[in-house]
């Protein structure tokens, strides 16, 4: 009797370390996924970034803001030039003249470095509707 | 204790995300960069440049020597009223009908013209393949000379003469 009450408490300490292992092995489990969702994330994010900074709308961005600066610096003073905001390159949302520099918004991707012009004239940007005119006095 | 070790576990868990971030922002960096899509204007600006400083010098085809300083020789970018930048490089040779130099002027850094003359006489690309080629393309400089004619006024005399102007333009990068 005592060694049938001995091998039932052998049996329920199995039971309840191969319980405990099997725990063990689903937390394990379930942190390794949620690294590898994390991981992905992180990944994912960095793409996505990195898409947007070779996409279409960086290189329109690049056309627009070079295109304004040879423009501004082959004017004279008194002149002016429209730029439709609904443009062949994308919609323009904003822009922006500072520091000798020439900045484009276009489809929500905003300029950071912007490009430089060397005009000898002082120049402006007015929002004029369904266009931006840069005007050179 | 098992606490502890949950705690562990957690501060593991966040150091391998950040290295992986890490990894992820180098990774991604450098391909943005390096596939990133690039407009060269230089030429464009080059040619505008030397335009822009032959009407400042010779409006109506007369060059005034005796309205400039000789100390603004040195500064002709400041002297047409461009902002000076690390990027440009403007040479105009003043010579007269027997083509004696008259005046040099120019501004800017004149580093550009070796290195135009290192990619016109090929010693930057030699045995380079043409992916390098490309890679370092982007160092060559913009470039434009133009040459006319003009009336030199100097000491009060007219004389005829040519203005010979280069204008570089260096990479925004």
């Amino acid at each position: 009797m005592e060694s049938f009450g001995e091998m039932l408490i052998f049996v329920n300490n199995g039971r309840v370390s191969l319980h405990k292992m099997k725990s063990k092995r689903a937390s394990i489990m379930q942190q390794v996924i949620i690294q590898i969702i994390l991981i992905g994330l992180i990944f994912a994010i960095f793409l996505f970034a990195s898409a947007e900074r070779v996409n279409a709308r960086d290189v329109k961005q690049q056309v627009l803001e070079k295109q304004i600066a040879l423009l501004i610096d082959s004017a004279e003073a008194g002149m002016n030039f429209e730029i439709k905001k609904v443009n062949v390159n994308g919609l323009v949302e904003n822009i922006e003249i500072k520091e000798g520099k020439v900045f484009v918004k276009v489809e929500g991707f905003p300029s950071v470095k912007g490009y430089p012009y060397f005009s000898k004239y002082s120049v402006g940007v007015k929002d004029n509707g369904d266009k931006f005119v840069v005007s050179i006095k | 204790m098992k606490k502890r070790g949950q705690m562990g576990e957690g501060i593991i868990t966040i150091y391998r995300l950040l290295m992986v971030t890490v990894v992820a922002f180098i990774v991604f960096g450098v391909g943005s960069i390096s596939y990133s899509h690039y407009i060269d204007v230089r030429d464009a600006e080059a040619r505008i440049l030397a335009r822009e400083i032959s009407i400042c010098l010779s409006p109506n085809g007369v060059l005034n020597l005796d309205s400039i300083k000789e100390k603004e020789y040195g500064e002709i970018l400041s002297y047409c009223g461009i902002s000076q930048s690390e990027r440009f490089y403007v040479e105009a040779n003043v010579i007269d009908s027997s083509d004696k130099q008259i005046a040099k002027m120019y501004e800017g850094d004149s580093g550009a013209l070796w290195v135009k003359e290192l990619f016109l006489t090929g010693n930057a690309v030699l045995e380079w393949s043409a992916k390098n080629v490309e890679l370092i393309n982007k160092f060559n400089p913009g470039y434009f000379e133009f040459n006319h004619s003009i009336f030199i006024l100097k000491d009060g005399k007219k004389v005829e003469g040519n203005i010979k102007i280069e204008a570089l333009v260096g990479h925004e990068l």
